[in-house]
């Protein structure tokens, strides 16, 4: 799987380099520079093919939504990841608290009625 | 005495002190702790036998179930995860963590309309089957040589990384630095340069056509007129 994924993303940033050279040529394009332009073209295609083709391979990868807020937002998705692992902390600390003030109560009501 | 009968049968919701919201588990008796039995006439009843309902003890199987009590980090063996998220200072910004990505990716989605939720609501035409261009169909990107408008260069417009260590001396009291305003900053920087460049050329122009104009000037000069005598004016008597 992390393979399949590599190879994605590599496709995702040949992609990425190529329509960024597409958009240098065509920014001060000149004559001689048409083939060349036709070249990047026809490889933006065979990009987008190789891209489609490691669809299949990625398909029961599960991606939580809230990410996507993170990098629309132009941050960092690996701070979703910190803030998880804060909340569980946060919720394990509160709801391990509540456990041991309940026992705490339950050995006390245990010996007052064995008073 | 009543007869006691302790009997471990099932414990019916119904007979409990509690009603329906006694669960239906098997008790466990324990010693020294007060134990009382209830025999309802002739006819068996579901009788409690042990300890009082309050009195039970939970069950002590702790070790194998996972509870809210139990370090769930550990559990799941997320220690370096956590370390690793949590311990290190991480940059806020999305370019640290795609570097590799060309343009300024920074800026929210919404306002170039590039964001993934936009692209989850409204997805794209796709399935169609993806084939290289022709040659004919390549002819329709035949493009006029020379450069862009600059309203739609959009790749020049790249974030420049400064160093605002020593910058930040010479900010005012007034500014705050924080990640929107140097994200403002680099913007306004490469607009500013822009636009002094821009002032630069008017600039020299300006000087250019001012040196024509004077050099005109230094032809048409009183000194230039002298070389040619003016008539003598016949002036009146003075007298």
């Amino acid at each position: 799987m992390s393979s399949h994924l590599e190879i994605l993303e590599s496709s995702l940033e040949k992609f990425i380099e190529n329509v960024r050279q597409i958009g240098i040529i065509v920014g001060d394009f000149q004559p001689q520079g048409q083939t060349v332009l036709n070249q990047k073209i026809n490889q933006m295609v065979t990009l987008m093919q190789e891209i489609e083709k490691s669809k299949c391979h990625v398909q029961d990868i599960q991606v939580p939504l809230e990410v996507f807020d993170y990098i629309d937002q132009g941050r960092n998705p690996q701070f979703y990841t910190k803030d998880c692992m804060e909340k569980a902390l946060a919720k394990n600390e509160q709801v391990k608290g509540k456990i041991d003030v309940y026992r705490f109560v339950f050995k006390k009501f245990d010996l007052t009625l064995m008073r | 005495m009543a007869d006691i009968v302790r009997r471990s049968e099932q414990y019916s919701p119904k007979s409990s002190p509690r009603g329906a919201r006694s669960p239906v588990v098997p008790r466990q008796d324990s010693t020294g702790t007060l134990k009382t039995t209830i025999s309802l006439g002739k006819t068996p009843a579901i009788v409690h036998s042990g300890p009082f309902y309050l009195m039970k003890e939970p069950p002590s199987n702790t070790q194998s179930e996972r509870t809210g009590a139990t370090n769930l980090m550990s559990y799941h063996n997320l220690e370096h995860s956590y370390n690793k998220f949590c311990g290190r200072k991480m940059k806020d910004q999305l370019s640290t963590f795609l570097p590799s990505l060309p343009g300024n990716i920074d800026t929210p989605g919404h306002q170039d309309n590039s964001s993934l939720r936009s692209l989850i609501e409204k997805p794209p035409i796709c399935g169609k089957e993806l084939v290289p261009l022709s040659g004919v169909q390549l002819t329709g990107f035949r493009l006029h040589p020379g450069p862009l408008p600059e309203q739609y260069r959009l790749m020049s417009h790249q974030p420049q990384k400064k160093k605002h260590k020593n910058k930040k001396h010479k900010h005012k009291a007034g500014d705050t630095p924080s990640h929107e305003s140097q994200q403002d900053v680099s913007t306004e920087n490469t607009h500013e340069k822009k636009h002094k460049k821009q002032k630069r050329h008017d600039e020299d122009k300006e000087r250019k056509k001012k040196k024509k104009e004077k050099k005109k000037k230094k032809k048409h000069s009183p000194e230039v007129c002298s070389v040619t005598p003016n008539p003598p004016h016949m002036g009146t008597p003075h007298g």
